[in-house]
């Protein structure tokens, strides 16, 4: 074909509009393995199986035990727009299906060489369907089980821009595999199988969410999951969010899904990242897998052809609820700092595992190496790990009630000097009955001072303390600009700026932090409130609060005295998250006796 | 390098000279102090380079040299030889290994080179005592007026050391008087020392480091301070106190102007017990928030009632004592730290009373020993009282 330069309109034949909507729906393999598998899932299957090869550039199989096309079937599903999914505008509104929009077939065909065997349950026989772009179809007859099977080869072959945009072969599978474990968390009640070429990756029986959630992100996440169950407005949430220590670096352990779709949402994973706040330091990313379900009706997933993104009718309100679930459920198991002897268990390489005959090997993890010893030799071994766990659980978890009760019978018996120790000016060492207590200082004195401005403020209590000479900070246009928009919300803290061209004058600061550098103070908090995304007034005074907490200067030569000590100490466990530093480091963990013991018999 | 020298003697040179030695310094050779001995007369000197000190004394028995002795350690056994009358220096030229000898006891250790010392600037020889006629350059002020100067103020002084200023005491010498100021913007000190005669330098304004002032504070002499100068601009402090010379640097800033925020019209004048009060603070301050510090005062016409209150542990305190007042009844608020220092560093009246001036409950509070000292003057910034 030739396009010349003639200035007619000219109606698109069918196989390029079909090429151009591939662009759309197939971009890269893991394109065609998640509207397959989608399209096997919509069908009813219970058992799916992929297989890939090349990074799915050479090959994309996918089999399934579905409900299977009939012979007429088969020849619609490679046109555009033939969708076995909607029939009407009303079901259009109220899409429950995976796919719907009758694209994906048709675009995957006019990109790759495709085979679809397949066998509805009514039908006696199999069809075979075989496909080549710009070229009409082959249909025969064949024996089948029930259930589809598609083969999709040589993708891109007739389109080399595209070809030539694909990533590596790493990165390609690594898209697909991520596409699959998204698969495996979303239908823990159907079994995926997954090959890369003949390498199995996975074979995931239908099971329980939280074991598939083990099995598909490793054992590592075992004793680390918090079960979420959470119901609002109509809108029900459930699944596992992790525990702070499962935090990771970038944002690969998060998983969100809407109705069961995978969804990519900056504003309801915001939501979930704010309840971590002060539990983790900036740049870690909680983990989390977890389910929405919300009336279909209030949602609109037709904004994008990869159905990624979502649409609420009502998004404030979910991004409540979302906060909410998450916030009640981390204040309920009350993040207690878990005195995991990391170090100390690696240590040990050896890991207690179940063969496939039930039979305990133990594993050599890192080398992989598998050995197999006689069942009560291994058991010895491993009643001592487990015995080592429960007694770190156990002596970790420690309430306030508990400890002052502690504190009044041993301040009637001990001796004081011994009671609180000042290490290094940095670590308070505290002696209870049956274990130890270590406070990082400064962290716990940020702690408290957070703590303090936030009930004070909420109390509207701040004291403000004048200056006799007012400091004057050159500041950025955009930086006096934020803080004068929070002038209401200073004052509450205490300041009180004046604010010019280029400048500010501070005339009055808070009284928590004279002797402190109130300039510096300052700057920070005006770079904080320009970084602050979704500015509610709780928000902005939280992030107030803790600049002021972790910027306030603790003069080494202060809170020496044992009474002193013990005062930080009274304070931290007076607050409501003594375990973390408003920037979610940890304040304390405590360490009991038989720990101590056990250390010195390694 | 040897000699034989009494005890107590050598101690407090020792001692005094301790102030500039740095408890760690990136140049371990500033940990040392640098011994040099000629004709029974023994000079050590140290610095760490904002503060130099140099004293002496007589020993017997000498052969003269240098060398640089551990100033910390010669120190602690310095302190813990109690009994001993004399004691017995060598120090051997050739490794710099050193022997203190006692009646009873050896002890040795490592001295260094004398050449790696640091090099001084030659402020000891500088010309700066060779007094110009017509212009007094130096001051030679009573023991009793330094330590009192120092102690009023150094207190007040700012430990933020972003703003340097304030991290000192301004000196202001006005040929027949000066002021020594010091403030951290929560409070101000301005305490006054008048001399007889015009013998004082005049419109000379210094800020002298906080350390310096501890110095200061001890003074067990009377102190003759000189200047010296660099391009007409003075650059440090120096001041003869017994056999002592000490050299500190200056802090080169602008001190805030101090007067303009002293009120002139205060018109509600107190008169209160010094200890009653103190006492009653030191009371009611328990039960104040231990973060804000604050406590509140009400005075009537007869009476002043002290308030503090912590809603997060639930406590609370008032108290009452009885004052006598001059103008409106008025309510304040103030950290109580700032309060209590500022009450406690003032000498009273023969009456035991001390006088505050007020105008505001968000105007700077004066306090002072009697109505228009011209002794001393303090100002605490008050908290605000939001309800």
């Amino acid at each position: 074909m030739t396009l010349n330069k003639s200035n007619t309109i000219n109606i698109l034949p069918d196989f390029i509009a079909n090429q151009i909507a591939a662009g759309e729906v197939v971009q890269r393999p893991e394109s065609v393995v998640k509207e397959l598998v989608e399209n096997s899932l919509d069908s009813g299957a219970t058992e799916i199986a992929v297989i890939v090869r090349n990074a799915g550039k050479s090959l994309i199989h996918i089999i399934d035990n579905g409900i299977g096309m009939s012979k007429s079937d088969l020849e619609l599903s490679i046109k555009r727009h033939a969708t076995s999914k909607i029939l009407t505008q009303t079901d259009l509104e109220s899409i429950k299906s995976l796919g719907f929009r009758g694209e994906a077939l048709a675009s995957i065909t006019s990109v790759a060489h495709v085979e679809i065997i397949t066998r509805n349950k009514n039908d006696q026989f199999g069809h075979k369907l075989i496909s080549e772009p710009n070229k009409p179809a082959i249909l025969e007859e064949v024996n089948s089980n029930q259930g589809t099977q598609i083969l999709v080869k040589n993708l891109f072959y007739n389109v080399p821009a595209r070809r030539k945009f694909l990533k590596s072969n790493l990165s390609e599978f690594k898209a697909i595999s991520e596409t699959m474990i998204k698969f495996a968390l979303a239908f823990p009640s159907k079994r995926f199988t997954f090959y890369d070429d003949e390498n199995l990756i996975f074979d995931l029986n239908a099971s329980d969410l939280e074991t598939r959630v083990i099995a598909t992100l490793g054992t590592a996440v075992k004793d680390l999951l918090i079960p979420l169950e959470y119901k609002e407005e109509g809108i029900s949430i459930h699944g596992f969010i992790g525990k702070p220590f499962l935090a990771r670096q970038n944002s690969s352990n998060q998983y969100l899904f809407l109705n069961e779709r995978t969804i990519k949402n900056r504003y309801l994973n915001h939501a979930i990242m704010s309840c971590y706040e002060e539990l983790l330091e900036e740049k870690r990313y909680p983990f989390y897998v977890l389910f929405l379900e919300v009336d279909h009706k209030t949602i609109d997933i037709n904004v994008h052809p990869q159905k990624h993104e979502v649409k609420f009718e009502n998004d404030r309100l979910v991004y409540n609820i979302v906060k909410n679930a998450v916030m009640s459920t981390l204040r309920e198991v009350n993040l207690i700092p878990e005195f995991k002897i990391d170090a100390e268990l690696s240590y040990s390489p050896f890991q207690i595992e179940r063969n496939d005959e039930d039979k305990p090997v133990m594993i050599n993890r890192s080398t992989g190496e598998i050995i197999e010893r006689s069942e009560q030799n291994i058991r010895r071994i491993s009643n001592n790990f487990s015995n080592w766990q429960k007694d770190e659980y156990n002596n970790t978890n420690f309430t306030e009630e508990i400890n002052s009760n502690l504190n009044s019978i041993f301040n009637e018996r001990q001796d004081q000097r011994f009671e609180y120790l000042l290490i290094d000016d940095r670590f308070i060492i505290v002696k209870e009955l049956e274990h130890l207590i270590v406070i990082y200082k400064r962290r716990a004195l940020q702690r408290i001072y957070f703590e303090y401005l936030v009930d004070s403020f909420n109390r509207n209590q701040t004291k403000s303390q004048d200056l006799l000479f007012p400091e004057e900070l050159q500041l950025e246009k955009k930086q006096i600009s934020s803080l004068k928009s929070n002038t209401e919300n200073l004052k509450d803290f205490g300041f009180i700026l004046e604010y010019n061209e280029e400048s500010i004058t501070i005339t009055s600061v808070p009284e928590i932090i004279i002797n402190n550098n109130i300039k510096l103070i300052i700057e920070r908090i005006s770079n904080n409130l320009l970084s602050i995304e979704h500015s509610d007034s709780e928000e902005i005074f939280e992030y107030i609060a803790k600049v002021i907490a972790i910027s306030i200067n603790i003069r080494s030569n202060e809170n020496k005295s044992s009474e002193e000590l013990k005062k930080i100490y009274s304070d931290l466990f007076k607050c409501k998250n003594p375990h973390h530093s408003p920037t979610g480091k940890l304040t304390t963990f405590s360490i009991s006796y038989s720990e101590l013991e056990k250390k010195f018999r390694l | 390098m040897n000699f034989t020298v009494n005890l107590n003697e050598f101690q407090e040179a020792v001692n005094k000279t301790l102030p500039a030695i740095p408890p760690k310094s990136t140049l371990p050779v500033l940990e040392h102090l640098k011994f040099e001995l000629n004709d029974n007369l023994l000079e050590i000197i140290s610095t760490d380079q904002e503060i130099t000190i140099k004293t002496q004394l007589n020993v017997e028995n000498s052969t003269p040299g240098k060398i640089l002795v551990p100033g910390r350690k010669l120190n602690d056994i310095l302190k813990a030889l109690g009994k001993t009358e004399k004691i017995t220096f060598n120090s051997n030229t050739e490794n710099f290994e050193i022997d203190l000898i006692t009646d009873f006891g050896a002890y040795k250790m490592k001295g260094l080179n004398n050449d790696e010392y640091i090099e001084l600037p030659e402020l000891f020889e500088s010309n700066v005592d060779i007094s110009d006629s017509s212009v007094v350059d130096n001051a030679l002020l009573p023991k009793d007026d330094v330590i009192r100067l120092a102690d009023k103020t150094a207190f007040a002084v700012s430990s933020d050391d972003f703003r340097p200023a304030m991290t000192g005491v301004l000196f202001q010498f006005r040929g027949q008087f000066i002021n020594a100021v010091s403030t951290d913007s929560y409070r101000l000190v301005k305490s006054t020392y008048n001399s007889e005669e015009i013998n004082l330098p005049n419109e000379l304004d210094i800020i002298i480091p906080s350390r310096t002032m501890d110095i200061l504070k001890k003074a067990d002499d009377e102190v003759h301070f000189s200047f010296i100068k660099n391009n007409d601009k003075v650059t440090h402090i120096k001041f003869k106190v017994g056999s002592t010379i000490y050299i500190s640097r200056i802090i080169d800033e602008k001190f805030p102007p101090y007067e303009s925020v002293i009120p002139q019209s205060n018109n509600i004048f107190l008169k209160v017990n010094k200890n009653q009060l103190q006492s009653a603070i030191k009371r009611v301050a328990i039960f104040a928030n231990d973060i804000t510090k604050q406590i509140r005062v009400k005075i009537e016409p007869t009476q002043m009632t002290l308030t503090a209150q912590d809603i997060d542990s639930g406590t609370k305190a008032d108290e009452k004592i009885s004052c006598s007042l001059e103008g409106e009844p008025v309510e304040i608020g103030f950290n109580y730290k700032f309060l209590d220092e500022a009450i406690s560093h003032i000498n009273t009246s023969s009456d035991g009373e001390i006088v505050f001036s007020l105008s505001e409950s968000n105007k700077p509070a004066l306090l002072m020993p009697e109505k228009d000292s011209k002794e001393l003057l303090m100002l605490i910034m008050p908290v605000r009282l939001n309800n």
